[in-house]
């Protein structure tokens, strides 16, 4: 037996028992529970060794990824000095030392926390400029973006919708004062609305996502397993 | 009975549901039943993105899969359809992963469909492999690549080696970056730090169906060009690029008969309008009628998917609608009973 045809067969084997959950819950799907669980935790530690922490870290400082005949540079000795700052994070276990692990989480947040700041400008500074829309879209040559007599009626349309929509849910959101107002009241009842049509259309995706990943399982199930069960029982009887 | 009946439609077990929807989905997978799927204007505009992609010495395209197991139904057919037009065009592409699980996948899938088509490492695409470090390594890669990478792709050869790496050094050398993820974060990082001198790259993104209705805000801003909706934006994608090769074999077939009438209509209109100016009585019209029948889609398991996502769907409105029927009459019926 070939070992694609044994992935296969055992693939096929742990899809059928981690849907066996669908009937009830059973010691078939709790064990591939445990087997999807640690096979994720084991491909995690085993790739950062061979991709990460080797090549990029032990190879480098212990010179064995040098050319032979080269000779060993010591500023590759200044590798440790990343790799103990990263280490103090295991400090986070001990009662005593544990100010050593805030280091790493200060450090860690403020590369993170300057760089969100930066990105965040890029991400929706657009969006927000974007969200400036003019009520009447006026008509544009499409090569040379020149503004033609006319106005398009569904895009002037489509951006009064966007903008009201837009006012509608920043009033929801808006509380530093009452919403006892009727122009509040209703708008901010309006927002509502909107957001409840968008939450239905994430979860209108997300059935669909879900289907998709069942469809995939069973093209799965129904093309591929069903071939290596075939094979598997022809066999013994095959030439 | 009437009793019987709402108490039936208000108590389905949910076992009978999982039942049905499985064998909805499963007749269309066993019958080999495949529906022409529409195109989505959004799958459009990606491809019109990778279309005008030009073929430059030291511009490249990165395809950024950014996904793993857990997404592969939705992430691996878009993925596919892109680096598949990306290779027909012979764009040198670039593959690489923010994700240690999508690591296997910038191997297993050019390789593949680089053997498929004829395509040559090096010369048609690289790996730039696993990059750690999210932000760290999208704003490494856009401000140098090849110091970022240390000069070397995912299986350690030198980048001067690659003909596709040449004069390849920033984010200005990227011609378009296709994204492909699941996981929540990684386009939103690509916008933010994928660029160079405050110019952003343009990118193209392969979202699952959950976070859709997320990729519109981007799309509206003008943020990415073009937005693969789920599985849709695969079959979409794939459909697109039948009409490409239904294209090309009209093309070669009408050069060769010397009908210059036929082909101005077939780059000004297409297809149809192009058999539409063979004469009537051409013995080739036919011929490649029938010709164009053979055409098919290159990867068909998003179009059978599709299918059954349209068989689901109708199961879906139906329990809706039962279910809506159920709680009216259990309704009118306590009504009655007061």
């Amino acid at each position: 037996m070939s070992w694609r045809l044994a992935g296969v067969l055992v693939g096929g084997v742990a899809t059928l028992a981690v849907y066996s959950f669908l009937w009830k819950e059973n010691p078939f799907y709790r064990f591939f529970e445990h087997v999807f669980v640690g096979l994720g935790v084991g491909y995690g530690v085993a790739f950062t060794w061979m991709s990460v922490l080797e090549p990029k870290l032990f190879l480098p400082l212990l010179g064995l990824d040098r050319e032979p005949g080269t000779p060993y540079s010591l500023w590759r000795v200044l590798l440790v000095l990343p790799a103990a700052f990263g280490c103090l994070y295991y400090f986070i276990y001990s009662r005593k030392r544990q100010w050593l692990a805030r280091l790493v989480i200060g450090f860690s947040l403020g590369v993170g926390g300057g760089m969100a700041f930066r990105g965040f400008f890029n991400e929706f500074g657009r969006q927000i400029l974007m969200s400036f829309r003019p009520l009447v879209a006026v008509v544009r040559d499409p090569s040379s973006q020149e503004a033609l007599w006319g106005a398009s009626i569904s895009a002037s349309l489509g951006n009064i919708a966007f903008i009201a929509a837009l006012f509608c849910v920043m009033t929801y959101f808006f509380f530093s004062f009452k919403h006892d107002k009727p122009v509040l009241k209703q708008a901010s009842a309006a927002g509502r609305w909107f957001l409840m049509v968008t939450f239905g259309a994430f979860f209108g995706a997300t059935v669909m996502a879900r289907m998709s990943l069942l469809i995939e399982r069973l093209q799965f199930l129904i093309n591929e397993w069903s071939a290596a069960v075939y094979e598997l029982f022809s066999l013994p009887f095959g030439g | 009975m009437k009793r019987g009946l709402t108490e039936f439609l208000l108590a389905i077990d949910r076992r009978v549901i999982y039942c049905l929807v499985a064998v909805f989905l499963a007749v269309p997978i066993l019958f080999e039943w495949k529906m022409n799927p529409g195109v989505m204007s959004t799958a459009r505009e990606a491809y019109d993105a990778i279309e005008a992609v030009r073929h430059e010495e030291g511009s490249i395209v990165v395809v950024a899969i950014d996904w793993g197991p857990a997404t592969k139904a939705e992430n691996q057919p878009q993925t596919e359809a892109v680096i598949r037009h990306l290779m027909l065009r012979r764009i040198p592409l670039a593959v690489v992963t923010l994700t240690p699980f999508g690591a296997m996948y910038t191997r297993e899938i050019p390789t593949r469909l680089a053997a498929e088509i004829g395509r040559e490492y090096g010369k048609d695409w690289v790996s730039w492999g696993y990059q750690p470090g999210w932000m760290i390594a999208v704003r490494g890669l856009a401000k140098d690549i090849p110091g970022f990478l240390k000069g070397v792709d995912a299986n350690g050869r030198s980048l001067d080696e690659l003909p596709a790496m040449k004069g390849v050094e920033d984010a200005s050398n990227v011609a378009l970056v296709c994204e492909f993820t699941g996981l929540v974060g990684a386009v939103e990082t690509w916008i933010r730090y994928f660029h160079v001198k405050g110019k952003p790259t343009p990118i193209a993104h392969g979202c699952t169906s959950i976070t859709i209705p997320q990729g519109y805000n981007y799309l509206d801003a003008r943020q990415i060009v073009g937005l693969l909706e789920g599985m849709a934006g695969a079959a979409s994608y794939n459909e697109l690029l039948r009409g490409r090769n239904e294209f090309d074999v009209v093309r070669k077939a009408l050069s060769e008969l010397d009908q210059p009438a036929a082909l101005r209509a077939l780059e000004e209109e297409g297809v149809a309008s192009a058999l539409d100016k063979l004469p009537p009585e051409h013995s080739a019209r036919e011929k490649l009628s029938s010709e164009l029948e053979k055409v098919n889609w290159p990867d068909a398991a998003p179009i059978e998917a599709m299918t059954c996502q349209s068989f689901a769907h109708l199961l879906i409105l139906l329990f809706i609608i039962l279910g809506n029927v159920g709680l009216y009459l259990g309704k009118r019926e306590r009504g009655e009973e007061k």
